[in-house]
């Protein structure tokens, strides 16, 4: 049986952390279990207990349902751990909820400047493929995930440069023949996993100002991508996560991936 | 196929082809149903050839307007030369009107109560319609009806020829005055099923009814014109169905924190919306947003204002700097940083200033001004203490809220 995800967000007194922890009890609403990371020594137990009384208190008007299975100890709805965002370990199920936060060894949900996933929960996942290895990559590891959290319709997204020998105005009649092939899989994965498929090609003059309005244009809740296998330095992820209205979830790299 | 037939058929592809055929078509329906109504005394079909002149002024507006659609916009008109056609609209507005009043409603008033009331012979000698009609029972009635169903058909076939031209062209003039030829072709259709129940039951003030009929429908025509080209000319609103839907869409995007206005408008044979919108999100983001923003709006503008082209600008602004100030009372001493909750062992102030992101420096406290002088001076709203918050609310005198945090290790609140 697929575990619920924990959706992992650092305690913080600060605007932005408030802000995050919000953001991240809306998303572990009704999917997941949320775990707030306190980022020194195992603190008291009054401590502890003040941390969760706060947390459960933006719990109880942001995410009720979260409150309710937390007050019910419903599959542990709710938790804290010790350790710093920066390094704690993470599994291939966890999401870890905070702006400005670069991790390759984790999925990290940059979630701009929203609280909520989306007004019904987050119900549609932006994600662009190229014909890389990090486009496979988001669909085989990404799309289980964005299952268990609830997700129910995945847009596909695909741009291409025009062929200058192909008459056809058609962005699809542009695309690569393993771009052809992954988009195809992409849809097969996600229809055997029940989602709403959906996909978009475009010719668009910058990948990353595409896959942002596409993002926008589609209704899409979050952008789910993976960032290039071989890639060093700032990437098309990095970018999106920079440039992007919509709230961004970089998976990080594992070994094995949890279905 | 011979260069002359090819050029024609390319010419009767455009805006301005169709509308000269539109042209063509209303001439020869204004010379046959004016000189036929004056002839047979008929103010209904007399009126309605009155109506198809009206209808040639109105397509040659819209000749002149596609042409003036064409001149671009400069620095002295932003808009183009588009408003003249709301001024042209008021115009054969006014004309529609005269002729239904006059031409029409007058003769066909006259007609009802001449088969009414016969008595009333002073009246009838002032105007034509006194002249008893000739669509009586026989061959004019007949010829009456082919003249009407005829019109009708043309009328349709016509229409769909405009809309399909229009729509091709993008051309939203062109088909809205499509639309109005096949209104025509119903009234003249409603004329013709008069005119052959006129013939077959053999009542003559049957015509005179259905004169009074088409008049209501050419006021009514009228009044729209008129309506319309008020609007544009007195800039009104699109409407609340249309404000709210923008808003709507704006509220929905994200990134946007609120919708600051929204203001729409006609202007000429523009559909105009502004929608100026807030975000905190920085110069990247917030330029993709407007963009976003301004497609939407177009979209909705042209699925809810058909006929207008439209015209949108949308602003994104910074959303009103929250600027949050709060601080934690701590000592900072050789064992490090630790929030407390009495003033007489703290040290510092670890002030917080929160612009969209947060700011945090450690101020001293001095001995020469008390703790809420300081916290006056710094506009701090809440002080965070490790522990009971009775003692310093009171001290404090309610200017500052006090209030507990879990932990006495700043690390563990988030400060860095």
């Amino acid at each position: 049986m697929a575990q619920m995800p924990l959706v992992y967000v650092p305690y913080a007194t600060t605007a932005e952390g408030r802000r995050a922890i919000e953001y991240a009890a809306n998303l572990a609403d009704s999917n997941a279990k949320l775990r707030v990371l306190l980022s020194v020594e195992p603190p008291t137990s009054a401590e502890r207990g003040l941390v969760r009384d706060d947390v459960v208190g933006v719990a109880r008007t942001a995410a009720p349902r979260l409150f309710g299975r937390a007050r019910r100890d419903e599959h542990d709805a709710f938790g804290m751990s010790v350790g710093d965002a920066r390094s704690f370990a993470l599994c291939p199920n966890d999401i870890l909820v905070g702006n400005v936060l670069r991790r390759d060894d984790a999925n990290v949900l940059s979630p701009q400047d929203e609280f909520l996933p989306g007004e019904h929960g987050l119900m549609s996942a932006f994600i662009p493929i190229g014909s890389r290895a990090s486009g496979r990559y988001a669909v085989e590891f990404g799309l289980p995930l964005l299952k268990r959290l609830g997700c129910m319709r995945a847009v596909f997204y695909h741009t291409t440069y025009r062929k200058p020998r192909i008459a056809s105005s058609d962005p699809v009649d542009h695309m690569d023949p393993g771009a052809v092939e992954l988009l195809a899989d992409a849809r097969a994965s996600a229809a055997r996993l029940g989602f709403a498929v959906e996909s978009r090609v475009e010719a668009a003059s910058q990948v990353v100002d595409g896959i942002c309005m596409a993002a926008l244009a589609t209704r899409c809740e979050l952008i789910v991508m993976a960032r290039g296998l071989e890639q060093r330095g700032v990437g098309y992820a990095d970018e999106v996560v920079a440039g992007s209205p919509v709230p961004v979830l970089v998976l990080g790299r594992f070994s094995e991936v949890s279905r | 196929m011979s260069p002359f037939f090819s050029k024609a058929r390319e010419f009767l592809g455009t805006a301005y082809g169709v509308m000269a055929v539109v042209i063509a078509m209303y001439l020869v329906k204004v010379v046959a149903k004016v000189g036929f109504g004056t002839v047979m005394h008929s103010p209904m079909i007399e009126g309605d050839g009155w109506h198809n002149a009206s209808d040639i002024s109105q397509a040659a507006l819209v000749i002149v307007g596609v042409w003036l659609a064409k001149r671009p916009a400069n620095r002295e008109y932003p808009f183009g030369l588009r408003g003249v056609d709301a001024v042209w609209s008021l115009l054969i507005g006014l004309m529609l009107l005269w002729a239904a009043v006059v031409n029409v409603l007058a003769p066909s008033l006259l007609g009802v109560a001449n088969a009414v009331l016969p008595a009333d012979a002073w009246a009838r000698g002032l105007l034509r319609a006194a002249e008893p009609s000739r669509l009586d029972a026989g061959g004019n009635s007949l010829l009456a009806f082919v003249i009407m169903l005829s019109s009708a058909l043309v009328s349709v076939a016509v229409s769909r020829y405009q809309i399909g031209v229009g729509t091709r062209t993008g051309h939203q003039s062109v088909v809205a005055d499509g639309k109005e030829t096949l209104g025509d072709g119903k009234i003249e259709a409603l004329a013709g099923v008069g005119v052959a129940a006129q013939w077959l039951v053999g009542w003559p003030w049957i015509e005179y009814g259905l004169g009074v009929l088409m008049a209501v429908v050419m006021v009514r025509t009228a009044a729209e014109i008129l309506t319309d080209a008020g609007d544009r000319l007195l800039n009104r609103s699109l409407g609340v169905l249309v404000d709210v839907g923008i808003r709507a869409a704006a509220e929905a995007t994200c990134g946007v924190r609120g919708v600051v206005s929204v203001v729409t408008y006609r202007r000429g044979t523009c559909a105009v919306a502004e929608v100026t919108v807030e975000s905190r999100l920085n110069a990247a983001q917030t330029a993709r947003i407007e963009r976003h923003l301004a497609a939407c709006v177009r979209e909705r503008l042209t699925e809810l204002e058909e006929g207008s082209e439209p015209y949108v600008i949308v602003r994104v602004v910074p959303a009103p700097i929250e600027e949050v100030r709060y601080a934690y009372l701590a000592r900072v001493d050789a064992t490090g940083r630790r929030i407390v909750d009495d003033d007489r062992i703290a040290t510092h102030v670890i002030l917080c200033q929160t612009v969209g992101s947060t700011r945090v420096r450690d101020v001293p406290l001095r001995g020469d001004r008390s703790l809420l002088e300081m916290l006056e001076d710094r506009h701090v709203s809440v002080l965070y203490v490790r522990g009971d918050v009775r003692p310093l609310s009171e001290a404090l005198r309610g200017k500052v809220r006090v209030a507990s945090v879990p932990s006495s290790d700043p690390r563990l609140l988030g400060i860095p």
